[in-house]
Parts: structure tokens; sequence; C-alpha cells
């Protein structure tokens, strides 16, 4: 008996295991092989060290300021939601974390239907003086990528400070009052220092999501602004200097990780329960001085950045204002379905004759086998994990490590070592949903594992006793009980193979794009028609994005949340 | 000293402070005494400035204090969580209203030494807060609002959240602390054994407003209405429609209208009354239970009424007996 259950649990473990080793470390091993074998023959001569500074400081620095705005936006608004009631709260709330769920593709998409030279602001500005061409050139500047960050990722900063700050205990503040304190130096002297480390796992949560930026990077700041990953895909895609590539992922890496491990650290509570409150505090209605133009100000600047530029993309999808190459004389300006319809044709200006739809399917067919693959292998893995008791905490990061790993160095591992392979000849992007799974498994994981270990062991053991074989138990207990977790990660990987961008711009063929590469081409190509096609796919990604999002939400599983 | 006039307040739409009102004098320790949600904390956080009433106002020394913000009111407020704060260690929870008083940092360790000394613990200056168990977070909090000698001080259910036996060990440890401090005290319970060991004067809250004030005494002896007297527990209420009607309800239920008759278990005389009384029953024991120099008796009428009486012999479980109260004993009540 004992010795069958050992060899179940080594079972489990080698097929996810087996496909780790394979699609992720030794990816991950061969630009560490490349990059050394490469330096120990050519010395230090390969490149020059501005290559590696000069990309890493524009990353830490547009990571820093990036970091540092979303905090003087995110922390108010946490404050908004943690305590104030004000008419719209709920839909508020709900708008603003749209951003955080948002394909990078989609989030470029929205900005440029705000700002760029397409885009409402300058179409504004030209039809109200009169201007032949755009004034505001926001894109394509370092400004452009600040904005994109801080509407990615202030919804993080509101949900983790704000849920504690509306846990915190509200009788300690009251008691430094009665102590003696104003309130402002109660907030100072008491709830601040009682947040800090909530505000403090918040931050580099924000730092680690801008610092491997790479989709926003690429299609907001233009090519003068290069980061990390940026220039990872640069040097493989365009110059093929694998190893420069390799060396730039592993400092990526190196520095991912880093901060992974400080964010670890700083989740742990640090004052447990005293801190907080059975229940989370009530709000209130603005009525004191400040309060008033506080909330009026906080949802007017939240609309601004955190609402127009989704509704702009939406709204910019059913205008036309210029005629499209081809379609000699017929201007029809104002209101159309028509990139919609063009979703379903194939045009010669559009790029390499390759209609849309083309995409769509694509993106489906990948979506479909990533949600099963990745499902499949989570639901091993977390059996895994739970099977081999102790043993597990040395195991369970094997799994959560292609978290820490970039999309994109994903896709340059997959290029070295596969790349050349006569099997993959032209089946290059049947890498694709296997990529898209490598990113997705960590959050599979995470969200099955604490469904697997809130079965009661009991349960088991009844229908084992009641005469219940090993499958019949899994069909009879565990199916039922972890079916919302697996609906919950399916829907996770499906809208995460739809929405990634950096992978699948490394392993996709020409011919046979996904929606995200699409919608990069046509963005960054000529003519209105490529660039309407590109604002109703990138509406069409958003409202599916939205809709897996809001299913999850409503499904709401116990447990920690997933981030 | 402190005056509050008229307060007014509701919580989530509906009632819950109905104009109350009451007075405290100098170095006078009353026990404001109500079931839970009646309201007691509100009052508490509105007299400290810590919520504000609808209407109504708080007064000390005859002025208004409405324009006085919470820190200026120098009113100590013992939370029933205690609220100490867990980023700061015994020590310097203990300081905190000091260091806002901007005292010098000699003067303040001299008061915080001290104040620790007479909780017994002063070996915990530098423990986290966190680490203490509930009597000696009980004992920091009271340190901590004594610290800053506040003009006022107010306790909500400080032994609330800790177990029987350590809760009779601190009664007496807070009388004698309340004793020495000399100040005036609200202190808020919902027990009224606690009350009446603490308090000179006890107010009792219920359904928005003070329904009795007065020495734990006068509470007991002329109980304010039939629920004062329920609330405290004092004895069996029989109401005049259980009479009118022909049946005796259970104790617990509230007497729908009417007057109401108090009938105490001590009162109670076992027999055929001689006299002429209404308050005459017969019926089967229950229960009975020996309280030390009695036996407490609970006794089920052939209507399904349970009365409870208190008696020098034991009874046998299920015999039939007779009961009577003196029609002198009986207290009528206001329903």
């Amino acid at each position: 008996m004992m010795k069958r259950s050992i060899w179940q649990t080594i079972l489990l473990w080698a097929i996810p295991l087996a496909f780790l080793l394979i699609f992720f470390y030794q990816p991950l091993l061969a630009i560490f092989r490349l990059v050394f074998s490469t330096q120990f023959r050519q010395g230090w001569k390969l490149f020059r060290w501005s290559q590696i500074t000069k990309p890493l400081g524009f990353t830490l620095y547009q990571a820093t300021l990036s970091t540092i705005l979303t905090l003087i936006l995110g922390l108010p608004a946490a404050y908004l939601f943690a305590r104030f009631q004000f008419a719209g709260r709920k839909f508020l709330r709900v708008l603003i974390t749209i951003p955080f769920i948002l394909p990078t593709v989609v989030v470029a998409a929205a900005f440029n239907t705000l700002l760029g030279p397409r885009g409402w602001l300058n179409l504004g500005l030209m039809s109200l003086f009169n201007l032949s061409s755009p004034p505001v050139n926001i894109l394509n500047s370092l400004s452009a990528i600040l904005l994109a960050h801080v509407f990615y990722n202030t919804s993080i900063v509101i949900r983790m400070v704000g849920s504690s700050l509306s846990r915190l205990n509200q009788n300690l503040p009251s008691a430094a009052q009665n102590l003696g304190a104003s309130p402002w130096r109660a907030f100072r002297e008491v709830t601040l220092p009682l947040l800090m480390p909530s505000i403090l796992s918040a931050t580099l949560m924000v730092f680690l999501f801008d610092f491997s930026s790479f989709g926003v990077v690429l299609m907001l700041g233009g090519p003068q602004f290069s980061t990390l990953e940026v220039e990872i895909y640069n040097q493989a895609m365009n110059r093929f200097n694998l190893p420069v590539a390799g060396l730039l992922s592993i400092v990526q890496l190196a520095f991912t990780l880093l901060v992974s491990v400080l964010i670890n650290r700083s989740n742990q509570p640090r004052y447990g329960k005293a801190a907080m409150a059975s229940e989370s505090s009530g709000l209130r209605i603005a009525r004191k001085g400040w309060e008033k133009p506080f909330v009026i100000i906080m949802v007017a600047v939240l609309l601004l950045l955190m609402v127009t530029p989704t509704l702009s993309l939406i709204t910019r999808s059913f205008f036309s204002f210029e005629a499209a190459r081809g379609e000699r004389g017929e201007l029809n300006t104002g209101i159309t379905l028509r990139f919609y319809r063009e979703l379903f044709e194939n045009r010669e200006q559009s790029l390499f004759y390759v209609p849309p739809i083309l995409a769509i399917r694509n993106s489906m067919i990948y979506a479909g086998i990533t949600m099963l693959l990745a499902t499949t292998l989570g639901l091993i893995s977390v059996y895994a994990i739970q099977k081999s008791g102790r043993l597990s905490r040395f195991l369970e990061p094997l799994f959560m490590l292609p978290l820490g790993a970039s999309a994109v160095t994903l896709g340059l591992g997959f290029l070295i070592v596969f790349g050349s392979s006569v099997l993959t000849q032209g089946r290059f992007q049947a890498l694709i949903p296997i990529a898209h799974s490598l990113v997705a498994l960590p959050l599979v994981i995470r969200t099955l594992l604490p469904a697997l270990r809130g079965i009661p062991a009991n349960l088991r053991l009844a229908a084992t006793s009641m005469g219940a074989s090993p499958l019949r138990v899994f069909r009879e207990v565990d199916l039922p009980i972890l079916f919302r977790a697996i609906v919950v990660s399916m829907l996770f990987a499906f809208t995460i193979s739809l929405g990634e961008f950096g992978a699948s711009s490394f392993l996709s063929n020409t011919a046979m794009p996904t929606i995200p590469v699409a919608i990069y081409r046509y963005l960054s190509q000529p003519g209105a028609l490529n660039y309407g096609q590109a604002l109703a796919m990138s509406s069409l990604l958003m409202a599916v994005c939205v809709a897996g999002s809001i299913i999850i939400e409503q499904i709401r599983l116990p447990g920690k949340e997933v981030f | 000293m402190l005056s509050v006039r008229d307060i007014y307040k509701t919580y989530e739409g509906a009632p819950l402070l109905k104009g109350l009102s009451f007075e405290l004098a100098k170095g006078e320790i009353i026990g404001l005494l109500g079931t839970s949600g009646s309201g007691k904390s509100t009052l508490l956080r509105i007299i400290a400035g810590l919520e504000e009433a609808e209407s109504g106002a708080v007064c000390w020394d005859g002025v208004d204090l409405a324009q006085t913000p919470a820190h200026q009111r120098g009113f100590g407020l013992m939370f029933q969580d205690y609220a100490l704060f867990p980023h700061r260690n015994v020590y310097d929870n203990i300081a905190f209203g000091l260091r806002m008083q901007k005292r010098p940092e000699a003067e303040i360790e001299k008061i915080v030494n001290e104040r620790l000394k007479s909780i017994r613990m002063e070996n915990f200056a530098k423990r986290p807060v966190t680490e203490l168990s509930g009597g000696e977070q009980q004992r920091v909090a009271l340190a901590r609002a004594l610290a800053p000698d506040p003009r006022l001080l107010m306790l909500d259910e400080p032994l609330g959240a800790l177990d029987q036996g350590l809760r009779e060990e601190l009664t007496q440890e807070l009388r004698q602390t309340l004793r020495d401090s000399h100040k005036p005290v609200i202190y808020v319970t919902h027990d009224h054994q606690e009350a009446f060991g603490l308090a000179d004067r006890l107010l009792i809250l219920h359904d928005g407003v003070i329904v009795q004030d007065g020495s734990p005494q006068e509470l007991f002896e002329s109980p304010a209405n039939a629920w004062v007297a329920g609330f405290l527990g004092l004895g069996n209420l029989i109401s005049e429609n259980d009479f009118t009607k022909g049946t005796l309800m259970s104790d617990q239920s509230e007497p729908s209208d009417g007057a109401v008759w108090l009938l105490r278990p001590f009162d109670a005389r076992m027999g055929d009354s001689q006299a002429t009384t209404p308050f005459k029953f017969e019926g089967e024991v229950l229960d009975c239970i020996y309280m030390g120099e009695r036996y407490r008796i609970k006794l089920r009428t052939p209507q399904g009424a349970v009365l409870t009486i208190e008696t020098p012999r034991p009874c046998t479980l299920g015999e039939r007996i007779k009961v009577y109260w003196r029609l002198e004993d009986v207290q009528c009540l206001k329903n």
C-alpha cells in the first residue's frame, strides 16, 4: 500500500516536471549556455557594456518613475474607496479594475485612440482650431509610457492598500485621537505605520510589473526608449544578436527574482490580527471641509486617467474619419460598423494579406489548447504538491518560478532551443500554446491549490469506506468540490493566452499571427483601415477579457486573492 | 462636571439614542448599563468627540464641547478591544498620550514607570503588546488611558473580553484603581453584577433613553419598570393579562401591556396561604439547585408558566408544591 502511494506520487510529479524541464528549464539553461559559451569563445569583445547598462538604467528609471506616479494616484484612491460613500462608487470600482486585466496591446491601442495622431484629443483640437496636422505628440515619449503604466497598475495599489485600510481596526486611530493626537497626527502615527506593510508589497508589485513591461513600452515608447524587455526583443528579432539578448535576459531574470523575493517577504503579516477589525469599517458620506473636494477631485481624476482610455478605444472603433486607401472617393465619416465588418474581409492593403479573422481563429485555437493544457497540468501538479507533504515545500517553488521569468525571456529561450530544429521548421507557432501554458500555470496552481487543500480528508475516507475506488472518489468527491476552481483556472488560462503578447511576438509565424500580434502590426502600419481594424480587434479582445474576469469575480473562490 | 443633554443619534437609519440626558458629578463613578446594541459605546464615542450626535450637547463645567475636537477634550477612553497600538511596545503605548502633550522625555519616563509599577508590569516595558495575555492587555490599556491624566475616564466593557475567573480578580483591582484615581468615571457594561460592584450610581440605558438613574440599592429595591426588573434579573414578572386570561406566562416573555407584578424568588413562601392574596400558585418542580444556604427551585404551573423561587428546604423533582407571595411582598411595576 505504502509503496504504491509513493509510486503514485512520483508519477504525479513526473508529468508536470517533465513539461517544465523540457519547456521552461531547458530554454532557460540554453540562454545561460549560449551566453557563457559565446563569452568564453569571444571574450568580452562580444558587446559593449553600454548595451546592457543603458537599457537597464532606463528600465530602472522608468519603473521608479511609474511606481511613484502610481502611488501618488493609487494611495489617495485607496483611501477614497475604503472610507467614502458616494454615488456610483461600486460602478467606478469595477471600472478602475478593468485596466489591470487588459492585454498590453489593448492598452497601447486605447492610448493611441486617446492621445495618438488619430486619437480623440488631436482630432478634437484639429477640428477646433482648423489645424492640418495633429498638435499633440505625446506618443513615442516617456510620458506615454508612464501614463500607460499608471493606468495599468493603479488598481493594484487600490486593491492591496484599500483592503487593508478598510479592515484596519478603526479604534486604533480613534484611540490615538483620544490620547491627544490630532486627526492628521493619528493618521501619521498609527494608520500609516500599520498600512506600511501593504503599501510596501503593493509598491514592489507595481515596480515588478513596470520593470518587466514589454508591450506597452514597445508600442507607446517608440524606438528610442528601450527597456530590458524591448531590448531583448530588438537584439533577438531585429539584430539577430542572440548572445546579447540572452545576457539581457539573465540580467532581467536576476532583477525580477530579487523583487519577487522581496514581495514574498513583505507579504508576511507583521501585526497579525491585532491591527485588523473583525469586519470592514463602514463608509461615510463626505461632509467635513476637505472631504467633499477630495472626493470630487479623486473621482474626476480616476475617470480621466482610468476610464477615458478604454472608453475612447470603444468609441473610436465605431468612427471613421478618413477614406482608406483603395476606397476611392467613397468618404463616409461618422459612426460606422465598417471596421468590424472588415475583420472578416481580406483586402490587399491589409498586412501580409492576412485577414483579421484568421488571427482571431488562431488565437481561439491557441487559447483553447492553453486552457486545457494549463488546467490539466495544474490539476496534476496540485495533486502532486498535496501528496508529497513536507517535500512539497521544496518542489512547489519549481512550479512557481515561471512566474518570475518574463514571456519575452521564454520566447527567446524557445527560439534558441527549438529555432533551428527540423522538427519545428515552419511549425514554430505550435509552441505558442505551450509558452502560454507556462505563463498561466503558476496562476492555475494558485487557484487550484487552496481549493484542493480545502477538501476535508474525511470526505474521501468516507467515500472510500463506502466502497468507492480512487477514481470514483475523485469523480464523486474532488471533482464537484473543485469544479468552480477548475472553471476559474480555465478562464484564467484562456484570457491569458488571448492577450499574451511577449512570447507570441517571438513565436508567431508572419502568416499565422495571434490577435495581439495582429493588432501590433495593424497599429504600426499606416492607413485608416489598418488602424480601424486594430481598434475593432482591440475592442473585441477587451470585451472578452472583461467578460472573463466578470465571470471569475462571480464565481468568487474562497481563499487568497490571486494576482 | 459632565453634562450630557438631549443626545439624539441614528444608526443606519434607525434611531439609536433618543434624547438621552444625564449628569456626572465630580469624583463620581457611574455605571452605564444596557443590553448589547443599546448604544452604550456610541454614547461614549459621542462624549469623547469621536462621533457626532445629530442633536444635543456634551458640556463640561457648563461649556458646550461642540467646537472642541476629540484630541483636545482630555477625556480618557478605554476601548472594548483595548485598541493597543500593535506597532508600539508596552512602554510606547503608555507614553503615547504624554508625548502628545509634549512632556519632557524624563517626565514621561517617570510617569510611565509609575504606571507600569501600579499594574505590576515593570518588566514588560519593552514587550510587544501583541504578545500580552488578555488580562495584561487590559491593564496596559487602563494604564495608557490614565497616563495623560484625563479629566474624565470612560471604560467600555473593560472586562468584557476576559474569561470569568480573570474577570472577578480584575474587578477588585479595577475598583481600587478607579477609587485611587479620584476621577469621574463612566463605566459601561451589560453585566449588572459587575456594575453593582464598581459604581456609585447606575444609569440604565434602554430604547435610546436613560430609563433609571440611581444607586445600586435603589435600583434593586425599586426598579423603574418591568424591563429594568427583567434586565436586572430581579424575579418573576407576572402581567395583568396573565391573570385576566387565566394563563400564566413564563417569566422570560415580555408582558404586553398594563401593570406587571414582580414576585421575587426570595419572598416566596411554601404551602397554602391563610391570607388573602391572588399570588397563589401550584406547580410541578422542574429543577432544584443548591445555592448555599437556600435552594433555587423552578416550578411549572399547569398553565405552562415557569416560576423561580428560593426556599430553605429542598424539593424532589416532579413533586407538586404550593407557593404564595404575601401581598406586601409583591411590587407592582409599570410596563
